[in-house]
């Protein structure tokens, strides 16, 4: 093997959180052995706008209910779009339920909704391990 | 008042003389040498070469304990400069080597160091072509299994 796959899971894991998650999350077709390893990533950062706004969230959806991580320590969302609404606020409620079951520590959200109460669930307000929230 | 010496011995079995002042920035020579005062400690997975680099990095990072006055050798910013000089001499596998010595010898801040430049190496890197180049890695995927990843995960591919 070569020797940076050859690192232990937890090494490889703690290199990746510190790539830009969007090419964290690319190293998934290096190989088998990198395949899963972004699921494991304690800080999420997606920051987009407009057009790909609609994969991305596909992409949240599909994968953030997997997610391996025990704690998230961070999860970042800097949506921005111009025109659509591609992403409801319903949407980001959701994502940030699932971050918050998984001992969140720092939530940052910023979205171009004027809706921004609904994008919080209840259980954000009672979470013991949050620490930082950038609205 | 002399420094207190102590003998780090590689795979190869070569000694080097290292303060302990130097040598306790990492965590389990620290651990070791109160265990086991005025003994030679073998790290056998570690080769002469990775063991001088990691003695060279502690060198510079040790923090003179001397009770006042200018308590660092140095200032954090050029501190910061030489880490950077540092990890960007050093070649990919032995790069890894010197990662896996700081993780072994739990060493923190050569561990974020190594990290980093191995972090900033990917992240440079166009697409996943050049990442495998990079680091040698071998796609052990068929060309199915590529083409199912890329229809998943279209978000970051």
């Amino acid at each position: 093997m070569d020797t940076i796959s050859g690192l232990p899971y937890e090494l490889l894991v703690r290199i990746l959180s510190l790539v830009p998650t969007k090419a964290a999350v690319s190293t998934c077709i290096l190989s088998k052995r990198w395949k899963f390893l972004w699921m494991s990533l304690p800080k999420l950062d997606f920051t987009d706008r407009d057009e790909s706004l609609l994969v991305l969230k596909d992409f949240i959806n599909k994968n953030l209910p997997l997610h391996r991580a025990p704690v998230i320590e961070i999860f970042l969302l800097s949506l921005y779009e111009s025109r659509e609404r591609n992403i409801k606020p319903e949407d980001i409620r959701q994502w940030v339920e699932i971050a918050v079951s998984r001992h969140l520590l720092e939530l940052d959200v910023s979205h171009s909704s004027d809706k921004k109460e609904n994008m919080f669930p209840n259980s954000m307000f009672t979470c013991k391990s949050l620490v930082v929230l950038k609205l | 008042m002399s420094k207190k010496m102590i003998v780090l011995k590689s795979s190869e079995g070569v000694s080097f003389v290292v303060e302990e002042a130097v040598a306790r920035q990492s965590k389990i020579i620290s651990f070791l040498v109160e265990e086991f005062p005025d003994r030679e400690l073998p790290l056998t997975n570690m080769t002469s070469e990775i063991l001088r680099k990691t003695i060279e990095y502690c060198k510079k990072h040790v923090v003179e304990d001397d009770g006042g006055g200018d308590s660092s050798s140095s200032s954090s910013g050029d501190l910061k400069e030489w880490d950077v000089k540092f990890v960007a001499e050093i070649d990919q596998p032995r790069l890894m080597d010197l990662l896996m010595a700081a993780n072994y010898l739990d060493i923190p801040s050569l561990l974020d160091v190594t990290c980093q430049k191995v972090a900033d190496t990917i992240a440079a890197c166009n697409d996943e072509k050049e990442i495998r180049a990079t680091f040698n890695i071998e796609n052990d995927f068929t060309e199915e299994e590529v083409e199912a990843i890329r229809m998943e995960n279209q978000y970051p591919i």
